[in-house]
């Protein structure tokens, strides 16, 4: 039977196959590796990167934190590196302030500030007829004082709020009716300084933090204690914001209401709460060039438990992460090198299976980890953007009739600074998602444009644009595939996985069948064989 | 495990696996990718190819362009490596400091120049980087074709399996494919009877045509001139380059009857929609023919009986290797 080199194959599939579940098998029944915490949990890695140039006066920064824990959400592994500056975490009623101060500080500093978050999703049930109590106790109070920026008293708000509330029946309604109208007739625009409830109003437009005080001011109108809370977006990428929305005292208890992205009397997971007041996020001494931004990803560290107690086991050929890990590679970077052949074996099924033809064999595979850093959609429309900008220009050199390889460095330099210059636009229009064009994508995303123009030689535009398409097309797929995260966490706790997908690709070499597409093009051919058959 | 249809269509898979890889030596992969090489090859054999004026290797030799092709009205320019009909110019005759093109339009001759530095740079298989040009005899194709097709550079593609032709098709070039013969560009592919040289079906783009999409000849009954003489040709091409499964291209001079122009190791695999049958089906009768008792020799050859003998009811012979 093993003459055959078919059969051979399937036997090796075979033997690879039992060898990788074995190994799992016997590493989780007797060594006592964790499966459990391979299990993924929503977490995050959250980072805040700060610069300044200082000319030798004295510097503070004053940046509120998260709170540690709450109802809903857990913070933990905090890390900071300042430099040369002194660093203190003061606790507040209201959350904590993280202050950096220097004096005689010179030159460009950076500090960086991380931490890992686990949020929770919580909805909050709101009692029928219950009524707005008379009085509140005495810490209460100044939750319904007007401020410069919440105007409470002011007029014209008591009388929307009267307006707007009319008819309501319980705190619950009332509430409703003001979160509607805020959400509504308060259009969401991106504006510059500052926006005060009264401004919001009157104007009818305003961000999250003039939409966030308009509700607050309306509620303190009707004497409901109410308060701003400033906060976070979990969103994987780098962004130059934060968020605000608004609480209210019901019942006892302070109830969440979001009139930017409409959440009642709720708060989603993406919502880390980092400060319960209208305070600026960050006040730091003036002129000194200050910048900052976030860096957001997924959490990674109950798979880094899963992998630090497995590595501790016999058998484990990750063993050597922990000095790989002193060398500077993440588990995230382990991860994604891990999941490589995940995404090929995707790209081999689609090719060899189903019959899609990709730029470049493996192409797809790496569009797949570029898009690990800006997300699938901001990944297409980026790459889409270079190519059709990379094609542009080299349609215009056409007339030049340049020799290949000067042209294409013509061509790569434009898309270089294209991606540079989408980069920096989106950055200033606050979009960092896009902006998160590191090294590694601006390669991969280059190399398409290349191969691109080499098959625009070879084929012509239309089949070029089929190919192109079809390749992103098969890119996405393989970055849903690999960034799957039980299968990534899993791959990463047990390595011997790599085992299956080569056992997989051997029984998908042996198969000499159609594909899929080939059954469309010689669809003629098989109704004549089946009608003979 | 395979059935009759899917048995009888060849597929990308079964031909790389099964006929590219197994029976297809890697060192003679080069000489079918080298215009060059193949002729030499085949003139060797004294296989008949278009005449070869002159080939240019070093940019500085460009110069001499004038010089070494001084007296000939037409010729045709053709990168070394290139594929799919990409960097080839068709000089139908001369004006006073240039040419004319194969659709009889002047060309200046500095654009003929700068064409041939653009294949020695490698423009044409930037796989490669470099190249080399050649510039060999126009044949001039006979009248049949183009009558069809409005166009002369019509050719003739013959697959051969382990040296015996088993499909063959006619390539008309269209509008559509830009004057080149190639079915992926929107070439039109006539299925050519290997017995009578009749043309039994067209495609264009895997879809069937009946009549040539620019003038409307008729395709199917057309009768393909010196048929025995391009068969055998084509056939004679195995003992040159012994690749068990190619296809050849040949086209038909007026004067010089048929000569071959290119040998293909991974032929497109259209030509069964052409042909309205599929290449297993071929090889299974060409299998019949060589005898079913027969100790078979390469691998491709022994899945091939696999295949076909589990298809007939019959056991398979433990001899394959």
């Amino acid at each position: 039977m093993l003459r055959n080199p078919r059969s051979r194959a399937y036997c090796v599939a075979l033997v690879l196959f039992l060898a990788a579940v074995g190994l799992i098998l016997y590493k989780v029944g007797h060594l006592g590796c964790a499966v459990a915490a391979v299990k993924p949990e929503q977490g995050w890695y959250v980072k805040l990167a700060m610069t300044f140039k200082a000319r030798g006066g004295e510097v503070s920064i004053r940046v509120t934190l998260p709170p540690l824990s709450n109802e809903r959400q857990e913070v933990k592994h905090e890390r900071e590196t300042s430099g040369i500056l002194k660093h203190a975490v003061y606790t507040v009623p209201q959350g904590r302030i993280g202050r950096w101060y220097g004096k005689r500080v010179r030159g460009s500093q950076g500090i960086t500030y991380s931490f890992l978050a686990r949020t929770y999703d919580r909805k909050f049930p709101l009692k029928e007829g219950l009524q707005i109590p008379r009085t509140y106790p005495e810490d209460l109070t100044r939750y319904l004082a007007p401020t410069t920026l919440i105007q409470s008293d002011d007029p014209f708000i008591r009388a929307k709020a009267a307006e707007i509330t009319a008819g309501a029946r319980d705190l619950k309604e009332t509430t409703l009716k003001l979160y509607n109208f805020v959400l509504a007739d308060i259009r969401y625009k991106k504006l510059g300084g500052v926006t005060d409830a009264l401004t919001a109003l009157r104007l009818s437009e305003a961000s999250c933090n003039g939409k966030s005080r308009a509700f607050v001011a309306l509620c303190r109108s009707l004497k409901i204690p109410a308060r701003m809370v400033k906060g976070l977006l979990l969103e994987i990428g780098k962004k130059r914001a934060t968020h605000a929305w608004a609480e209210a005292w019901m019942g006892g208890q302070w109830i969440p209401f979001c009139t930017t992205n409409g959440y009642f009397a709720r708060i989603p997971a993406k919502y880390l709460v980092l400060y319960k007041g209208d305070t600026r996020f960050i006040t730091h001494t003036r002129s000194i060039n200050f910048q900052w931004f976030w860096t957001i990803r997924r959490r990674l560290s109950n798979r880094e438990d899963a992998v630090v107690s497995n590595v501790d086991q016999p058998l484990n050929p990750l063993r050597a992460w922990r000095s790989m890990k002193g060398a500077g590679v993440s588990l995230e970077l382990l991860a994604m090198i891990l999941m490589i052949p995940a995404g090929a074996t995707v790209v081999a099924f689609l090719r060899s299976m189903i019959g899609l033809n990709t730029l470049g064999t493996f192409m797809p595979v790496l569009i797949a980890v570029a898009f690990r850093d800006t997300g699938l959609g901001w990944g297409v429309v980026l790459l889409c953007s270079v190519v059709v900008v990379g094609v542009g220009v080299r349609a215009l050199l056409q007339n030049f009739h340049l020799l290949h390889v000067p042209r294409l460095a013509a061509i790569l330099t434009v898309v270089i600074m294209t991606i540079l210059g989408i980069s920096l636009l989106a950055m200033k229009e606050g979009n960092p998602r896009a902006a998160a064009v590191g090294m590694f994508p601006l390669v991969i995303m280059t190399m398409t444009v290349e191969r691109v123009c080499v098959n625009l030689l070879e084929e012509g535009l239309f089949p070029t644009l089929r190919r192109y398409l079809v390749t992103v097309g098969v890119a996405s797929i393989a970055f849903v595939v690999m960034n799957n995260f039980v299968l990534q966490s899993f791959v990463v706790a047990f390595p011997e996985t790599l085992l299956i997908f080569i056992a997989l690709n051997i029984l998908m070499g042996t198969y000499s069948g159609l594909r899929l597409l080939e059954l469309y093009r010689f669809r003629s051919l098989l109704v004549k064989g089946g009608a003979a058959a | 495990m395979r059935n009759g249809g899917s048995f009888s269509i060849m597929g990308m898979n079964r031909r790389n696996r099964e006929f590219v890889y197994d029976g297809n030596r890697r060192s003679l992969f080069p000489v079918a990718a080298s215009k060059l090489q193949t002729k030499e090859a085949l003139r060797s054999c004294g296989i008949a190819t278009p005449e070869l004026h002159t080939v240019f290797t070093l940019h500085r030799e460009v110069r001499e362009f004038r010089r070494r092709l001084e007296g000939l009205s037409s010729f045709v320019i053709k990168p070394d490596h290139g594929a799919l009909g990409n960097g080839v110019f068709i000089v139908n005759g001369r004006t006073s400091g240039g040419y004319l093109n194969g659709g009889g339009k002047p060309v200046k001759e500095s654009r003929v120049l700068s064409l041939l530095h653009e294949i020695l740079s490698g423009e044409f298989c930037p796989t490669r980087g470099e190249d080399a040009a050649l510039v060999e005899e126009k044949v001039v194709a006979h009248p049949l074709f183009g009558k069809v097709c409005g166009a002369s550079t019509a050719d003739i593609r013959v697959i051969l399996c382990r040296g015996e032709p088993i499909m063959a098709m006619v390539r008309f070039p269209t509008v559509r494919s830009r004057g080149k013969a190639n079915l992926h560009q929107g070439g039109v592919g006539a299925g050519v009877s290997l017995e009578t040289g009749k043309v039994v079906g067209a495609i264009q783009c895997d879809r069937p045509v009946e009549t040539h999409p620019d003038t409307a000849h008729p395709l199917v009954g057309l009768e393909v001139p010196l048929w025995r003489e391009v068969v055998e040709v084509a056939t004679r091409c195995y003992s040159a380059i012994p690749l068990d499964y190619m296809g050849v291209d040949v086209m038909i001079d007026v004067e010089k009857g048929p000569v071959v122009v290119e040998v293909n190791v991974r032929p497109g695999l259209s030509i069964q929609n052409a042909n309205n049958e599929g290449l297993g089906n071929r090889l299974a009768k060409l299998m019949q023919k060589e005898g079913e008792c027969e100790r078979l020799s390469s691998p491709w050859s022994a899945n091939l009986a696999h295949g076909f003998h589990a298809r007939s009811g019959l056991r398979v012979g433990r001899g394959a290797s």
